[in-house]
């Protein structure tokens, strides 16, 4: 591993008009490229030891409610068609979509699991059974109840997306591991409906685009990378080569322009991903029993089972950080049928990537992140038995990577509408991810506009606790 | 006094009704007393809380008394069955609600409304369903009104079942109520008051109201002694109220001035054209620059390029198309009076300029509703271009098109530059809605014209550059009084209104019935109905006549345009598309939208108003008078012969687009953090050159394409490049990659497969595969763009983008070599090329013949060479492939 390349020691300016080479961006090219302009060799990354290497972001669209799942909240089967109590109604954020009437129990049960005993509901059996391992924050808060703004808060820090997203940061601060893939992926499932996924989620904002999540149908595979009919390697070989000797001339006529140079380059490593590719996407020599266990082969688990495993063999080979969008965790109406759905489709196939991660010995070195873009409301939602959007207080959980598990920090009120112990905010979480991968997120800068922006522009420091063993 | 200033925070906070100087009459103010202003209140003819208290804590005790004193303006009453009558209610909730929220169900209403015989009549409701009336309302005369709150036990969770109404009560309680309502099913405790407005409170109806009292015995609430239950709003955190009393009358603090001596801020002057040694070589004025300054670095030019390369490079910058035929060097500069004006220069141009507005075809966000009438938008730019539209004028069609007399579709298409923002159908919050638009909207324009970040100053005086938040919010000012939607495109008749309103009263008949029966099921309120459902809830008579009006509309031509009723000399209207929560787009309604001053610029962290006004950097107004406040003003301002940053901006802009840099590296920052100019004088020559010119955008296109400068060839020199490696003085040409849409538009013209139709609705992405029209009309869906447009950099069509990035990735190569397109083109070009053979290898001089084709040239020797080596073991549409990945032909010559 090593790094592409010092965020300290670039001017933004070079390295806009000299456009690098991108995804799955070999070092080895690009320390070549950059030789003549790298005034320090200084990985980015690497400001402590850190304790993951790579990050799988589930990213739970439409915001599952943490009642129901996380944050079980006896008070709730209490005070069930109440309204909000007047003492915890006070500091209820005023933002629209946060109603005070009616709250709703949870339907389901909650039981304790593991060692640590923590608490998870029975919706989520086989999630609950990893509890040991995961490091559970009850206290997310933020103030955007809209979902495409607060994907991009959740993703990127601001509600308008206008910023890198946290695995464009996080590729930046460590660079590829691998020559033969994209370095950042992102796979979006069940995109349906409502539910538009934002294209800054996997942006590079102001980063240099190479930094950006390259979008993967975990059906379809990498894009293009079968040849047109007719064409086989060999002749593809061929083909490549002449190419290679073509363009060496024309840059011999030109001299110095790295750009084109990149690109010479780029062919290589677009045939290693043509390659790479079919290799990552075919699952047919995993053996039955993953089969199972991700419940490749059920109607429920069936895509996300196979979005979890392909995330596993991702970052096995060498991809740095893969995002698993699931959508349709939107229950405005009928809770009970919605979460019920959500998850089963997700709690097998997550479960499994746990277990297989840490069989493995994948875990210690992969942070798994589970979270949505806001909770839900204690409250029902008009009369139609679901909750509204809630940024107020809601769940998120960490694991493996050097994540002390079995763990809950943070707490909301009694009902679960707002957060009131340890409240983080998502700069503070985008904080812990890097904190995780070793980099600082106030000292991983790039000068853009003069400006020697971070990750966290609103202030946000790691939640240090959900790290150490 | 303490009271005084808890009302001052109170109206700005909240009011945006209560205006002029009619905004506060104090009356008195005692320690202990209830809430004792005046103020008068309009109607919007939308429903509105202009005042709202709070309690200091919830009230949940057996009995509540009210108090108000009430005077209606006679002018502003009417009843039926002349008029629709009037409303006005002071309602008790648990719930403050928006500004729009309507406290019914359950909750008490102590007002007027329409009672027997058509009359406006005193009345209390908890619901509308519901209503119990007192004595008729007359106008100009002052009313006191009592009312009664009662629970059935003193239990705190009992409901206030019971609503009792007295109007002009003497100071004893009298035996019989004027009105008497009860609703099992009442709220239980009060924490908020206001007083509602709705559909039937016009803009001109005017009701003074005051000597607000709540008490818990009717002694109490006629005694002067008793703490009042009011407190003021809570303001925001971090907000301090800006304006003491005093000040109210102030729209906002005066302007303190602000300088700079930043280059791009001071006057563009012209300077003398140099005299550079090696006259010879200058051809336009541009060249003296270039060469003086290269001159002076002590570095030769390159030497004239290959006709080839110009005539490719020629057509390629200003066509994005690859030429036919080399053009003869003689007749180069008659060649680019060909292309100037033509409908693919038009194409080109047309999308830098639509980079620029962050032009898309849907809303954005998460639910990104298709625009469908924004194709128009698209076309008119293009057009700009091809007729040569002087950018004086293109900018003021953009800005205020809708302002512009005589009528003309065109212009109002042309606002489709401000109706381009971004925002999310999702927000429930209107005024963060609403924001969000102006926010975009002021962001972009600033960005567009003036080069400035202004963006910053949303929340914070900018860091860099002399600009103010203030100056932030009063050019935000500017575009307040509008909205964007879907703008009939012919002004209105008889015929339009009647097709309008008829839809909108059927439709919001249909929507309340669905609220009333939602309600009367016991939906909490706000009910909420989400207008794609309530077709589902007509008749079939209903749906019948429905159907017959929106196919009436949806046969008017119309266009996603930005339009104030109140601003334009022009009657258009909206058509009724169906977005899911209306924002205001009534004349009544926009005429009362204000634009304040907002705190970190956070919308519920309001100050105070602020009028149009651009930032006072460029200096203020020498009066006031004959201000028209509207978007021509700013037109007229940005297009000002003294401006120093828009004809700047703008040609540097047109640099860009040539060389692939600007003279300011930075095109849409200007600012302090932005780039310095690399040629100062030839950046303020070209500008005065502009202006003088009549803002000719062609004429300083001329004066680039026909300098040498230009037509330098690409030859390295180690002197040249060690004096200045970034080849910042222009000491030869940078081949540039082409953008994305020009990749994929010159595979299909080379292969002839390029359908050259101009204009019209967007080819949908579904067919996006199938279509071979240029690609800027390929449906272009926020978030959802193209997947080769994106691969190669497109704009991201949600912020301005001065400047596309060039990323090297290996999905390229794969797209440039696997996709089905290429695999199409390339079969097309080899059956033209061999059609009679399918020998597995090709011959040597078919692909010589594909190689003259995309490159314009004969191979060299060496290239020959390694062509050869292509005829082995590749197919003719392999090694077409292959030529389609030269760097040669992706970069521009």
């Amino acid at each position: 591993m090593s790094p592409l390349f010092s965020p300290h020691s670039q001017s933004r300016r070079q390295l806009l008009t000299r456009s690098l080479a991108g995804i799955g961006a070999s070092s080895v090219a690009l320390e070549s490229l950059l030789a003549a302009e790298k005034n320090s060799s200084t990985p980015a990354g690497s400001h402590f030891q850190p304790s993951a290497k790579r990050v799988i972001f589930l990213f739970m669209s439409g915001g599952p409610s943490q009642v129901d799942t996380f944050d079980p909240k006896p008070e709730l089967t209490k005070l069930a068609g109440k309204d909000v109590p007047e003492s915890l109604a006070a500091s209820v954020p005023r933002i629209k979509r946060a109603g005070l009437k009616n709250l709703m129990a949870s339907p389901w049960k909650f039981q304790q699991y593991g060692e640590s005993g923590i608490p998870v509901s029975e919706l989520l059996p086989k999630t609950a059974e990893h509890v040991d391992d995961l490091c559970i924050i009850r206290s997310m808060q933020h103030r955007n109840p809209v979902h495409g703004p607060g994907e991009c808060v959740a993703l990127t820090g601001t509600g308008a997306g206008d910023r890198p997203s946290i695995g464009a940061w996080s590729l930046y601060g460590l660079g590829s591991e691998t020559e033969d893939l994209p370095a950042f992926i992102s796979m979006n499932l069940h995109t349906d409906g409502m539910q538009y996924p934002q294209a800054a989620g996997w942006g590079a904002g102001f980063l240099p685009p190479q930094f950006q999540g390259t979008v993967v149908d975990p059906e379809k595979g990498i894009r293009d990378v079968k040849m047109p009919g007719g064409t086989s390697l060999s002749s593809r070989r061929h083909q490549l080569s002449s190419l290679e000797k073509l363009n060496r001339l024309h840059l011999e006529s030109l001299q110095q322009h790295p750009e084109l140079e990149a690109r010479i380059r780029s062919y290589e490593m677009a045939f290693r991903l043509q390659t790479a590719a079919p290799e990552l996407f075919d699952l047919s020599k995993e053996p039955g029993y993953i089969r199972t266990t991700y419940g490749l082969d059920q109607s429920p688990t069936k895509q996300t089972g196979r979005g979890c495993l392909l995330a596993r063999r991702m970052i096995e080979r060498g991809v740095r950080f893969v995002q698993l969008r699931i959508g349709g965790w939107d229950a405005h109406g009928n809770l009970k049928g919605n979460h019920e759905r959500m998850c089963s489709m997700t709690d097998g196939p997550i479960a499994a990537l746990l277990t297989d991660l840490k069989q493995r010995g994948l875990l210690d070195s992969t942070l798994v992140v589970w979270a949505g873009e806001f909770g839900r409301t204690p409250t029902m939602e008009g009369k139609a038995n679901g909750r509204d959007h809630s940024p107020a207080g809601y769940s998120v959980w960490f694991a493996g990577g050097g994540v002390k598990g079995g763990q809950i920090i943070g707490r909301t009120d009694p009902i679960g509408y707002v957060a009131t112990e340890r409240p983080v905010s998502p700069h503070d979480f985008h904080a812990t991810i890097l904190h995780g991968l070793g980099l600082q997120s106030d000292k991983l800068t790039w000068n853009h506009h003069g400006r020697d922006e971070v990750p966290t522009v609103f202030g946000g420091s790691a939640v240090e606790e959900v790290f150490g063993s | 006094m303490s009271r005084f200033v808890s009302i001052t925070t109170l109206l700005l906070f909240l009011g945006q009704i209560l205006t002029g100087d009619e905004v506060l009459q104090l009356t008195h103010s005692g320690q202990g007393e209830n809430a004792t202003a005046f103020f008068e209140i309009s109607g919007t003819s939308e429903r509105q809380n202009p005042v709202v208290y709070s309690l200091s804590e919830s009230f949940e005790e057996e009995t509540l008394f009210l108090h108000y004193r009430i005077r209606y303006r006679a002018e502003g009453l009417d009843s039926l069955p002349a008029g629709d009558g009037e409303f006005f209610v002071f309602w008790l909730d648990q719930q403050k609600g928006a500004n729009q929220s309507t406290h019914s169900g359950g909750i008490p209403n102590i007002g007027i409304h329409v009672g027997p015989k058509g009359a406006n009549r005193f009345m209390v409701r908890y619901s509308s369903a519901q209503e119990s009336f007192g004595p008729v309302l007359e106008g100009d005369r002052e009313y006191r009104v009592v009312a009664r709150l009662e629970k059935k036990s003193a239990a705190s969770d009992a409901a206030f079942s019971r609503l009792s109404l007295w109007v002009d009560p003497e100071s004893e309680i009298p035996d019989t109520p004027d009105a008497v309502i009860e609703d099992p099913k009442a709220l239980s405790s009060i924490r908020w008051v206001g007083f509602s407005t709705a559909r039937k409170t016009e803009v001109g109806d005017r009701i003074l109201i005051g000597d607000l009292r709540l008490a818990s015995s009717w002694d109490a609430l006629f005694s002067n002694t008793k703490t009042s239950l009011l407190s003021e709003i809570p303001a925001p955190p971090g907000f301090t109220p800006p304006a003491p009393p005093q000040e109210i009358a102030e729209v906002d603090p005066p302007p303190e001035e602000v300088t700079t001596d930043h280059w791009s801020f001071l006057p563009v002057e012209k300077p003398d054209i140099p005299t550079p040694e090696g006259s010879g070589w200058v051809r336009t004025p541009v060249d003296a620059f270039i060469l003086d300054a290269l001159e002076r670095a002590e570095i030769s030019h390159a030497p004239l390029a290959s006709n080839t390369a110009l005539t490719r490079r020629i057509s390629l910058v200003l066509t994005g198309l690859p030429p036919k035929d080399v053009v003869p060097s003689d007749q180069l500069d008659a060649y680019i009076d060909t292309l100037l004006g033509s409908q693919a220069y038009g194409e080109r141009w047309g999308r830098h300029w639509l980079d620029v507005a962050r032009w898309a075809e849907s809303n954005g966000h998460q639910h990104n509703r298709p625009r469908a009438h924004a194709w128009r938008y698209r076309d008119w730019v293009i057009d700009s271009f091809v007729a040569g539209k002087p950018y004086d004028q293109f900018l003021r069609e953009q800005i205020a098109g809708d302002e512009i007399a005589p009528f003309h579709p065109d212009h109002v298409i042309a606002t489709g530059f401000l109706a381009a923002a971004r925002y999310s159908g999702n927000e429930l919050d209107k005024a963060i809605q609403r924001n969000d638009i102006l926010v975009d909207i002021t962001n972009t324009t600033a960005k567009a014209f003036l080069g400035l970040t202004m963006e910053c100053a949303q929340c914070h005086d900018h860091f860099f550059d002399p600009v103010t938040q203030w100056d932030y919010y009063h050019l935000m000012a500017y575009f307040a009084k509008g909205q964007p939607g879907d703008v009939i495109l012919e002004p209105s008749h008889p015929e339009i209104e009647e097709a309008v309103s008829n839809r909108w009263g059927l439709f919001e008949s249909v929507r309340s019935r669905v609220v009333e029966r939602k309600r009367a099921a016991g939906t909490p309120e706000p009910v909420l109905v989400i207008p794609k459902s309530v077709p589902g809830a007509m008749t079939p008579v209903e749906k019948r006549t429905f159907a017959i009006i929106e196919s009436k509309i949806s046969d008017l031509p119309k266009a996603w345009a930005y339009y104030s009723p109140v601003t334009s000399p022009h009657d258009l209207e909206f058509a009724p598309t169906a977005i899911r929560w209306p924002l205001p787009f009534q004349k009544e309604s926009l005429e009362t939208v204000e634009t304040r001053f907002l705190d970190r610029g956070n919308v519920t962290s309001t100050g105070p108003v602020v009028a149009p006004r651009w930032p006072q950097v460029f200096g203020g107004f020498e009066s006031e008078e004959d201000r028209s406040h509207s978007r021509s003003e700013l037109a007229d301002w940005l297009t000002g012969p003294e401006h120093p940053l828009t004809a700047r901006v703008w040609v540097n802009r047109i640099w860009q687009w040539h060389f692939g840099r600007g003279l300011v590296e930075t095109s849409g920052d200007f600012g302090v953090a932005g780039a310095k100019p690399s040629h100062p004088e030839l950046l303020d020559w070209l500008a005065t050159e502009l202006i003088e010119s009549g803002w000719n955008t062609q004429h300083i296109q001329r004066l680039i394409l026909r300098s040498n400068t230009f037509r330098q060839g690409s030859q390295f020199s180690d002197n040249a490049s060690q004096r200045d490696p970034g080849n910042e003085l222009l000491w030869r040409w940078t081949p540039r990659r082409l953008e994305a849409e020009a990749i994929r538009d010159s595979i299909l013209a080379i292969s002839g497969s390029l359908d050259e139709s101009a204009g019209g609705p967007s080819i949908a992405l579904a067919s996006a595969d199938q279509s071979t029209r240029r690609s800027l009309y390929l449906e272009q869906r926020r978030d959802n763009l193209p997947h080769q447009q994106m691969l190669f950099d497109s704009a991201d069509a949600l912020t301005s983008c001065a400047k596309r990035r060039v990323s090297t990735v290996s999905l390229q190569p794969l797209w440039l070599m696997n996709n089905p397109v290429i695999a199409r083109e390339t079969v097309q070009i080899a059956n033209q090329l061999e059609p009679a053979t399918d020998s597995e290898a090709p011959s040597s001089s078919a692909i010589h013949d594909a190689f003259q084709r995309i490159l314009l040239r004969d191979p060299t020797d060496e290239e020959r060479i390694a062509l050869e080596e292509l005829t082995v073991g590749t197919s003719l549409e392999e090694a077409i492939a292959v030529l389609f990945n030269l760097n040669e032909f992706l970069y521009i010559p």
